[in-house]
């Protein structure tokens, strides 16, 4: 299988998770120590982080996502992809459906199994 | 020196050139050998707006904004180490400008991600910018 491939099927597994309100199959795809830096808010480490940033939403939406990679770069055991991320969270206490999109750059590097974990995921909401 | 001089070092001395070229206070054939030569030709920058630029993409954005904000300071901070693979290692830093003629914001603060390999010189494989908090900037020193 490709590396793309491979990159492709972790990503899935996070947004599979995402979208099924499974958080254990999201962290499952992260290294420990994954750093998270979204556009104007704090930067966090590690996998309890992303158990805090994304259980609320989880919680308070239905939620679809998808993730287009448009660059991969390969070095090794270690890969960035930028691309671009999207989906839908319909409000469970409202209905209302509202649709974030916008630039994810995700880096991926090999554990001691062979498998992918994300390191980096850092965006931009919403191009100008 | 370790590595998280190394990378501080080569951060900062980049950005004293980027306010030295959009200046126009440096002389206009070092664009290549302080800049452009530091580059993996398969970098990606992204900026605070989202755009995915090439090398080539950068080479025509610096060449065209030589000497054409006399304003632009730009301070780096807080520099860390974050990962490193092997010869690759993943830091970030924030990054505050001042009289920024791109921006819509002319006092402005970023996060910077970057990803190099540690050779000699140093070479840059990927640059990932994206707004800090608003508050964050707010209180952050603008003095320089």
């Amino acid at each position: 299988m490709s590396v793309r491939k491979e990159i492709e099927e972790v990503i899935h597994l996070w947004n599979s998770g995402l979208d099924g309100g499974d958080i254990e199959q999201m962290v499952a795809t992260c290294h420990p120590d994954v750093m998270t830096i979204n556009e104007r808010q704090p930067v966090t480490v590690g996998t309890q982080a992303i158990r805090d940033k994304y259980n609320p939403r989880i919680a308070a939406a239905e939620i679809t996502s998808g993730y287009d990679i448009e660059e991969l770069q390969e070095y090794g055991d270690t890969v960035i992809v930028s691309g671009r991320f999207y989906g839908t969270m319909k409000m469970r206490a409202t209905g209302e459906v509202k649709k974030p999109e916008g630039r994810l750059v995700l880096g991926y590097k090999r554990d001691d199994s062979g498998a992918w974990k994300m390191f980096l995921d850092m965006d931009n909401n919403g191009l100008e | 020196m370790k590595t998280l001089e190394i990378v501080t070092k080569e951060v900062v001395d980049l950005h004293d050139f980027f306010t030295e070229w959009f200046n126009g206070t440096v002389e206009r054939d070092q664009l290549d050998p302080q800049f452009l030569s530091r580059l993996d030709k398969n970098v990606i920058f992204i900026p605070p707006e989202g755009h995915i630029m090439t090398g080539d993409m950068l080479r025509g954005g610096f060449d065209r904004g030589y000497g054409a904000n006399k304003d632009f300071r730009t301070k780096i901070r807080d520099v860390r180490i974050r990962h490193e693979i092997g010869d690759l290692v993943m830091a970030i830093n924030t990054e505050w400008q001042m009289g920024t003629a791109l921006s819509a914001e002319k006092n402005n603060a970023r996060v910077t991600s970057v990803v190099v390999k540690m050779t000699n010189p140093v070479t840059w494989l990927h640059i990932h910018e994206t707004w800090l908090p608003d508050a964050l900037r707010d209180a952050g020193s603008f003095d320089f």
